[in-house]
């Protein structure tokens, strides 16, 4: 009790300054309720950041040539599904977002008509390699294709050649010799778990087996079938035989993290597992031999005898995949037709067109002219972005594999960021 | 009520034992309560060694999660340099915590000292929702609420900016604080009160100039505990806001830090330890109203 | 409710005399009319923000409404589905009830003695009772992080420790998939809980032991009681008031928690650690049935309504041992 006065006097020092502070704190705030509209583009936050400074720097060159504010948010790729809801549900938010797969047909109601914008980006650049992309169900455009990540094996060549197998070409090959690897303590690492990248990856599989979520009419579901089943059946020998159980709880950074501390033979990802191993001189344990100097890329294996699907596209494809199927806790309410995002990738190296979406919002019609010249004006940035640099570590990488897929394997010098 | 327990801690004690009885009670005590003091710091630990770690460390196998070879304080520099966890965030919470506590608070006041002082129709009623609505969770209005704010937001624009969170939490705190309150508010006497009619003070000012300083602990008990749970709250901020620069702590090193493909428990245990510091000060300073307050909720 | 009609004429002994208008309505409001003023603020915010929003998720989960779309009536067709169809409800349904009766068990248990050491325990008293109270204060979003590091398959330090500390590592234990494996993971998210519950208990039954009036005890003393007849005699009958009502707070709040499992599991593996609140705001959120999602979270409010009944029908029982 002997405290009590000065601690009351304490109290009110303290209650006068947090007010004063809330004062000062709120005069911060005031200016930015005030201020004029502006273009907001909302995208994920890139697992390659420098990629989202280039994208912060193309928005910023067009809101100067457009002489508009513009303003670009980024989430994490798995809170996309809950902005994009809140943002629908609140019928509020920004004029032009990243999406993934199933958005037009989810969000058709509120999105913009991009009919005649994606008719003029397919005519300049040189047609679109699949017309379904970006369709909602009442078949006209709510998305333009943007861009995609091959999903490719990064794969340990020197622990490969100890066992004296050449790179697998199947997903027999990579049971087989997965098996080998893992007897030598070093495991596949594949998440099967709560994560955005499982999803793309056992849709791959369930692909490279002939199954699929929906029949072509885009309506009638069709997962539940006997070529779903023989890959189910293939994953769990996978997973037996070569895996480990810690990939069931694993999210999108353990198989990284797993290749490059040593333990992992072969992961499924895109290339920032090398990226990062590279940038952060990561060792073969017990050596001074950096690891990436030993980590190939190959294109995703074909599966059950059939052409390969080349999954890694069709999964990049949903990378940026809406609600429910992006946590893998859910099915989307509208799948995505299957026929959609299984042709993406046919094209020649030189004509992929970008295969994520720009949606733009319905509620902001007043500047939907600014809009289209805002999509129109980045998408061609982020088009030419993909052959080259623009797109930081992966349009290099995506390119790469490309020519990977001719010629064979990829070289280390073109994966660089 | 401090005093008390302290007077009751030295009663323990005056049984009138051997020294060596003591010394063994003691040991024994004080053995079986290192484990407990252990269990609640050592996750609190870990995140400081690992936030202190180099990338290179952390990702060692080899190399013990539980010290640190060569400090760094990269991941603190990254926090302040590449993410708006200070100048946002941060500063987001504290408004947001200081509005709602002080909206809470004073309409706490005024509805628990009615609650314990003034007869009226339905006071009764009150007080049993009063109750109920302390007793109703978070997690069960989220969903509607959301819809609260949007319709709001036609009127004022609060959706997906902080405002949606100072309106939304008092709904959990004007029922915590009102009951903390009301207990507070019974102890002190009527009679005190009384005189201050008598001298032709209004109700108000009695309030104000009589009871309030009276219940001054449990003021100070009811700032502590509102600013506390308006800190914590996790899930309105969750749904409430999607604009990075509008979240609060918890929801920004969530939904932000972990970034999809990278390594970052470095920055991301950096940024679990700063959120947590302003809180462990403010509660260092005020401990024992934190410990009146919440036993008071609980026994009174 | 109706201003009665009171007799012209009858003055009440006031301190000043009352205008007839003003004796009618205390006559009917009673003594304090000014009263509803000091209410009127909290009952505002009661009614916007808690009455109103409970009425809309009661419509909410009586319609088919989803993300963006008003929807329409369609009786209790979403409790049937959740009743009847749905799997994961059911499995969140056990989770929320293993999860509450294990986690406030072990919080009353453990709770209970931390609070007879802090009772025993005179030097260092701030230090200890600081830091035991640390995991209740700090914010549960951040820690539950720290604990998701020490649950991560790749970092767990106490795999680490399986691994490598001797003599520890001899046993051959582990690596243990903390979040990977169902019942380990649901058992992770429940010692998460006890360890930022516990606090709560051992402070709050702290203060219910100095409330015990020390007589009992030297009393007790003089007839040479042992120390467990003291404790099973005079400290747990007295007590028992103290746990009742700390016990029904924590199953409300534990019934009904989100971040710890959100951070920890969001709901895996396999949908197999869902609580209401997680699986609600899969449901109406991140799947966009915010009918579905409305109907699965007011399932909380029978379950925390019976709860609250029983607790505090234990209480008025208990009550007459008087604290």
């Amino acid at each position: 009790m002997q405290g009590m006065l000065s601690r009351r006097a304490l109290l009110r020092a303290s209650l006068g300054t947090s007010a004063g502070l809330a004062g000062i704190l709120l005069a911060r705030q005031a200016p930015v309720l005030a201020q004029e509209r502006e273009l907001k583009l909302l995208t994920w936050s890139h697992f390659v950041p420098s990629s989202d400074e280039e994208l912060q720097r193309q928005l910023e060159e067009f809101g100067k040539m457009a002489g508009i504010k513009v303003r670009m948010d980024r989430v994490a790729h798995l809170q996309l599904p809950a902005v994009l809801a809140s943002e629908v549900q609140g019928q509020k938010g920004h004029d032009i977002t990243i999406a993934g797969g199933g958005n037009p047909h989810l969000y058709a109601d509120h999105l913009v008509v991009l009919d005649d914008l994606h008719d003029k980006i397919g005519r300049s650049g040189g047609g679109w390699t699949n017309l379904e992309l970006g369709k909602g169900p009442d078949n006209h455009y709510h998305a333009i294709p943007w861009y995609f990540i091959s999903f490719p094996i990064a794969i340990r060549t020197d622990l490969v050649a100890e066992i004296g197998e050449d790179l697998p070409d199947t997903w027999e090959d990579v049971h087989r010799i997965g098996k080998k690897l893992k007897a030598k303590g070093h495991p596949v690492g594949i998440q099967l778990a709560h994560s955005a990248d499982s999803n793309h990856i056992l849709r791959g599989i369930i692909w490279s087996w002939g199954g699929k979520l929906v029949e072509a009419d885009g309506k009638t579901v069709a997962i539940n079938s006997k070529e779903t089943v023989e890959a189910y059946k293939f994953i769990k020998a996978l997973y037996e035989d070569c895996m480990e159980p810690e990939v069931l709880a694993w999210d999108d950074r353990n198989n990284n993290v797993c290749l490059n501390s040593g333990k992992c033979s072969m992961i499924l990802n895109p290339i920032s597992a090398y990226n990062s191993a590279r940038k952060d001189n990561a060792l073969i344990p017990g050596t001074n031999i950096p690891i990436h100097i030993v980590i190939n890329h190959i294109m995703p294996p074909k599966g059950a005898g059939r052409a390969a699907h080349v999954g890694g596209t069709q999964r990049h494809w949903y990378l940026e995949v809406l609600a429910g199927a992006g946590l893998g806790q859910a099915v989307p309410r509208v799948p995505l037709p299957e026929g959609a995002a299984g042709a993406v990738h046919h094209g020649e190296p030189g004509l992929q067109p970008a295969a994520a979406t720009c949606l733009c919002h319905a509620s902001h019609l007043r500047l939907q002219s600014q809009v289209l010249l805002c999509a129109l004006h980045w998408l061609v940035h982020a088009r030419s972005g993909l052959a080259g640099a623009t797109h930081g570590g992966h349009a290099g990488g995506v390119g790469s594999l490309h020519h990977s897929r001719h010629g064979g394997r990829v070289c280390h010098g073109q994966a660089e960021c | 009520m401090a005093s008390r327990a302290a007077t009751m801690a030295v009663g323990v004690g005056v049984k009138a034992k051997t020294p060596g009885w003591r010394i063994r009670q003691a040991i024994v005590t004080y053995t079986a309560l290192i484990p407990y003091v252990a269990f609640a710091l050592f996750p609190l630990y870990l995140m400081l060694v690992t936030s202190l770690k180099t990338k290179q460390e952390i990702n060692d196998p080899f190399s013990s999660p539980f010290w640190v070879t060569g400090i760094t304080l990269e991941n603190y520099k990254y926090l302040a340099e590449r993410t708006p966890f200070f100048d946002h965030w941060l500063v987001n919470t504290l408004i947001v915590a200081v509005l709602a506590t002080t909206i809470s608070v004073v309409i706490g006041i005024l509805a628990a000292y009615a609650l314990a002082r003034l007869r009226f129709r339905g006071v009764e009623t009150f007080g049993i929702a009063v109750f109920i609505t302390y007793l109703v969770p978070t997690s069960l209005l989220f969903l509607p609420l959301m819809e609260v704010i949007n319709q709001i937001d036609k009127i004022i624009p609060v959706r997906d900016t902080i405002w949606s969170l100072v309106i939304t939490y008092p709904t959990f705190l004007i029922p915590f604080v009102t009951w903390l309150l009301m207990g507070y508010f019974r102890t002190v006497p009527f009679e005190v009160e009384e005189c201050a009619y008598i001298d032709g003070c209004t109700r108000l000012r009695a309030l104000v100039r009589i009871v309030l300083p009276m219940a001054l602990p449990g003021i100070v008990c009811a700032v502590l505990f509102a600013f506390t749970l308006c800190w914590n709250e996790f899930l309105y901020s969750l749904v409430f806001i999607q604009d990075q620069l509008q979240k609060t702590l918890s929801v920004g090193v969530f939904t932000e830090l972990i970034r999809g493909d990278i390594y970052f428990w470095g920055s991301l245990m950096a940024a679990c330890i700063t959120g947590t510091l302003p809180i462990i000060v403010v509660y260092a300073f005020f401990m024992d109203y934190y410990v009146s307050g919440l036993t008071a909720g609980a026994i009174k | 409710m109706a201003i009665t009609k009171e007799a012209k004429g009858e003055v009440l002994v006031g301190v000043a005399a009352p205008t007839p208008v003003a004796v009618k309505l205390k006559r009917a409001f009673g003594p304090d009319i000014d009263g509803y003023g000091f209410i009127l603020p909290a009952l505002i915010i009661i009614v916007c923000l808690l009455i109103y929003p409970f009425g809309l998720a009661l419509w909410f989960s009586l319609s088919d409404a989803v993300i963006g779309e008003r929807g329409h009536w369609v009786g209790l067709e979403n409790f049937i589905y959740i009743l009847t169809m749905d799997d994961i409800f059911r499995r969140t349904l056990r989770n929320t009830l293993i999860f509450a009766i294990t986690s406030v068990t072990l919080k009353s248990v453990f709770g209970l003695g931390l609070a007879l050491l802090l009772q025993r325990a005179t030097k260092f008293k701030r230090f200890i009772r600081g830091s035991v109270l640390i995991p209740f204060v700090a914010p549960t979003g951040l820690t539950t992080l720290g604990w998701w590091l020490i649950f991560d398959p790749t970092y767990s330090q106490i795999n680490w420790v399986l691994k490598n500390v001797w003599p520890i590592k001899l046993l051959g234990l582990g690596p243990y998939h903390w979040l990977g494996d169902p019942t380990l993971a649901l058992a992770s998210c429940i010692f998460v809980n006890f360890w930022r519950g516990l606090p709560f208990f051992a402070v709050t039954i702290f203060a219910g032991l100095m409330a015990i009036p020390q007589e009992l005890y030297e009393a007790a003393d003089t007839e040479g009681a042992t120390t467990f007849r003291k404790f099973w005699h005079i400290t747990l009958p007295l007590l028992r008031p103290v746990l009742a009502i700390v016990i029904l707070f924590s199953t409300i709040f534990t019934l009904a928690d989100f971040n710890i499992v959100y951070v920890l599991t969001r709901g895996g593996p396999m949908n197999s650690t869902h609580l209401f609140a997680t699986y609600s705001f899969t449901v109406g959120i991140l799947n966009h049935e915010i009918g579905l999602g409305a109907a699965i979270s007011l399932f909380l409010f029978p379950i925390l309504l019976f709860v609250v009944i029983f607790q505090l029908k234990m209480i008025r029982k208990e009550s007459s041992y008087g604290v």
